[in-house]
């Protein structure tokens, strides 16, 4: 008789907080819903001693130290996790990798708290956007989108907005309007 | 939970494996330790390409694959990629290995001596054919000489060092975490010096001596010679958290250090390939493979992109057999491109004027 | 706390096989890869009790997305009862405990080897291609460095000389499967082996796809919405294979991508590629109750 396998709790956990990541890249501008709220289940599905982290929040800093994620500076790390609400916080973000053309998916993943459905509109167009799509986000200074399309693609940074309940994914193939 | 209904594939795939293991005695944990004792050279090659240490479970895999090693070695890294990745050894130097053999074909006698130790290299290879008329082939008894060789030997290559014969690079200390590991990272060129040589711990050994013999033969920049070989069993050193340094066992270990003239300077180019268990010919090979991806060459031997790829066990037989499986939509595919050229060609002066050649056609179906 | 609450019960091997370590790799790559359409991203790919060549990519991918919940179809050439495609189901059956179907309209996660489904794939359907050789320039650059700098160049010329040389001295473009194509308008990609009638199907799909070569180490993805172009030239139209007018002999129906059966003394039968469909027409004529989804192709040509 074939072994079934069954998944653990935290085989489901990390199943999930994957697909809310995925389906978020993957529609760009669409919310996904997150089983688990808090950054702290999305990172832990991405992140272990293999890759290095930034984390603006020294607490958060702590928490992600127990998945053996290495502590980097902001300029090289692979996953930063920062607020983007303010111009002290974008100075930051410019140093962020955004790859390189012989490995453009060198560049950060950046995660940044924001509100979801309120704030100043935007329209996305590109891969995984039929057409155009609306979204209203509230908490990111809106300087940042010019300094995000400094980056030219395939080079830039693969940016989640991450809500109560909620992510939103914005690829760098996204282009990103204020309206 | 919803089966997708067993149809003819599945029936089949069943009973062809069947079929396979009618062919072979039941798997015992005798007859595995019967593998064990009596072919530690093919247990040895098996962990070696499997890059995995455990002479139980090599012996394992050999049994259950009734002897076809590369599904042996499959077998070994499938189950080696279950497990975690727990701690990282202390690094292990040649003067650390306990060596039962050790020689140099550099010079007559090196410092710490020739040591002939096992081998069959000057046996005469008489088949022993008695033994299938029911003679028993019993080793004579070793003479033990008087002052047993030392249980460990200096590197040669520290006294050339010294003597200004090869260039004083000194290993870079790269923090135990930090080592890349081959079977974590994609593998990308120019390779850091680590996975090169964690390549060439678990390639092929068939296909590192073809690749090295070519070298050897003139496929390449260089002229090696047999500097340092060793064979020997090396202790797994781990740090506890505490900072105590403990051994936890020992595994077989052989390394070869291979020595040509620079490519400029008067001094030598080493090469250098080590791997789990005794396979004095992968080592070999190996070095001088190292060792010539140290020159400009335009010899695909010699190349560190062409040799790391095509000596990899598990992909290339992987590959090699996977041409059996069903092709034929591609096979449709290219079909319809061949007739669409026949069909077309009357109809010439479409694209330039020089007239379709069928010839040509199918040889780029083909190719 | 005893080092026993620190510890999960042993298993042989985790749900869906690979460690969480693996998966999470593959996860970082698949997010990397979607996210930059068609560029090949490198990753460590892990061995798995199944052959080098044999969808051992694909699988890795399958494995890290596989869910209880997945309803699950594997094909290989179309079929689902292909040995391999039985091999597979197989071992994710033993390591998943998911659901299986034959039916494409039924299925969360499709794997497949050389074929897209016949009936379009939904937003909420991923396919999983199973790639032999990931790279499109191998053909006419086989060191994976230098392709790496033609691909970071956008420097396509030497494909684009290759389908000329074709025209040149065959008259037309003499590529059979796996036709070269720009994936939004910048990385070239093999669409793996698929027939050239499968590639406009990725074109502004609805589906995500991703495409994970085992052997060769790369993961890459054309997500939803994507332009896909095969590589033509301004007056020369891309060709898909002619079978737009040809019947399958098992189910009657005509206007699909077709296996040719050689007769002994005789010319050739066709049988729909895409196995499961030709059944599900089979069935319908007998009175079942099938569903079908729409098909990219209507009445032999492609429907938008």
């Amino acid at each position: 008789m074939e072994t079934l396998v069954t998944p653990t709790r935290d085989d489901i956990r990390m199943s999930e907080a994957f697909e809310a990541l995925m389906w978020a890249l993957t529609r760009p501008g669409v919310p996904q819903p997150l089983a688990e709220p808090g950054l702290l289940p999305l990172a832990e599905c991405l992140v272990d001693r293999e890759t290095t982290v930034f984390a603006a929040d020294a607490a958060f800093g702590a928490a992600l130290a127990a998945t053996g994620a290495r502590p980097a500076p902001v300029e090289s790390a692979d996953y930063v996790f920062a607020p983007l609400a303010d111009a002290a916080d974008l100075a930051r973000i410019a140093a962020v990798s955004i790859g390189d053309p012989f490995y453009p998916e060198h560049a950060a993943t950046i995660f940044a708290p924001a509100r979801i459905g309120a704030g100043p509109a935007l329209r996305l167009s590109g891969p995984g956007i039929a057409g155009t799509a609306q979204l209203a986000v509230g908490g990111v200074d809106p300087a940042f989108w010019p300094l995000r399309a400094r980056a030219a693609y395939p080079l830039g940074w693969d940016l989640f907005l991450v809500g109560e309940a909620e992510v939103v994914g914005i690829p760098r193939s996204t282009l990103v309007e204020v309206i | 939970m919803a089966y997708a209904a067993t149809r003819g594939g599945e029936a089949a795939i069943g009973e062809a494996e069947r079929l396979f293991r009618e062919d072979l005695p039941s798997l015992t944990a005798e007859r595995v330790a019967m593998v064990r004792r009596t072919l530690p050279y093919l247990v040895d090659r098996a962990m070696g390409e499997a890059s995995l240490y455990e002479p139980d479970l090599a012996a394992l895999a050999i049994a259950q694959a009734g002897g076809d090693l590369y599904e042996a070695v499959l077998l070994l890294r499938a189950y080696r990629t279950t497990q975690p990745r727990l701690w990282t050894a202390e690094a292990v130097r040649h003067s650390d290995i306990f060596t039962v053999r050790r020689i140099s074909a550099a010079f007559k006698d090196i410092p710490g001596g020739q040591i002939l130790g096992p081998t069959l290299d000057y046996s005469h290879r008489l088949l022993k054919v008695g033994v299938l008329s029911g003679e028993t082939e019993a080793a004579d008894p070793v003479t033990p000489r008087p002052v047993p060789a030392p249980p460990t030997q200096p590197a040669l290559v520290d006294w050339q060092r010294e003597h200004g014969l090869v260039a004083d690079t000194r290993a870079e200390s790269v923090p135990l975490d930090e080592i890349p590991d081959v079977t974590r990272d994609g593998l990308l060129f120019p390779a850091p010096r680590a996975h090169r040589l964690q390549t060439l711990a678990r390639g092929d050994t068939g296909g590192m001596l073809a690749l090295g013999y070519a070298n050897m033969r003139g496929y390449g920049p260089t002229h090696p010679t047999v500097n340092d070989l060793r064979l020997g069993e090396a202790e797994v050193r781990l740090r506890h958290p505490r900072g105590t340094v403990f051994s936890a066992g020992r595994v077989r270990v052989s390394e070869a250090e291979m020595v040509s003239k620079a490519a400029s300077g008067g001094t030598l180019e080493l090469g250098f390939c080590a791997t789990f268990g005794w396979n004095e010919v992968k080592t070999i090979a190996g070095a001088t493979l190292d060792l010539s991806m140290h020159f400009e060459s335009d010899y695909p031997a010699a190349s560190e992109e062409f040799v790391l790829y095509h000596t990899e066990p598990t992909e290339a037989s992987g590959f090699c057999i996977h041409f059996k499986m069903p092709h034929y939509v591609t096979f449709q595919s290219s079909l319809d491109a061949l007739r669409g050229a026949n069909t077309d060609r009357p109809a010439k002066g479409r694209a330039g004027d020089a007239a379709p050649d069928p010839a040509k056609a199918v040889e780029e179906i083909v190719s | 706390m005893s080092l026993s609450a620190l510890t999960a019960p042993w298993r042989a091997f985790n749900y869906g096989f690979l460690d969480e370590s693996a998966k999470r790799e593959i996860r970082r790559k698949t997010l990397k890869a979607i996210a930059v359409p068609g560029s090949q991203v490198p990753y460590a790919s892990r061995e798995v009790p199944m052959a080098r060549g044999w969808g051992t990519g694909g699988l890795q991918v399958t494995l890290t997305l596989l869910k209880p919940s997945s309803v699950v179809k594997v094909i290989d050439q179309g079929a689902d009862d292909s040995v391999n495609a039985a091999s597979i189901r197989k071992f994710l059956r033993r390591v998943g405990a998911a659901d299986e179907t034959l039916d494409t309209t039924a299925a969360t996660l499709i794997q497949s080897r050389h074929r897209i489904p016949e009936e379009r794939l939904r937003d909420d359907q991923i396919l999983v291609l199973q790639v032999p050789d990931p790279e499109p320039l191998r053909a006419v650059e086989p060191d994976i460095s230098e392709a790496r700098h033609m691909h970071a160049d956008a420097d396509y010329g030497l494909l684009w000389l290759k389908l000329y040389e074709q025209i040149v001295r065959s008259g037309r473009i003499m590529e059979g499967a796996s036709y070269p194509s720009l994936v939004n308008a910048r990385h070239v990609i093999s669409p793996s082996p698929i027939p050239r009638w499968d590639v406009p199907k990725l074109h502004q799909a609805d589906n995500l796809t991703i495409l994970s070569a085992g052997r060769e180490k790369r993961i890459y993805a054309v997500p939803p919405h994507t332009d896909v172009a095969p590589l033509v030239f301004d007056d020369i139209a891309f060709r898909v294979e002619d079978h737009a007018q040809i019947t399958c002999q098992r189910s009657g129906v005509k206007g699909y991508f077709l296996n040719e059966l050689p007769q002994a003394g005789g010319p050739s039968i066709h049988e729909m590629s895409d196995s499961h469909f030709a059944t599900k027409h089979i069935q319908k004529r007998e009175g079942e109750a099938v569903t079908f989804a729409d098909t990219y192709y209507v009445n032999g040509s492609l429907s938008r």
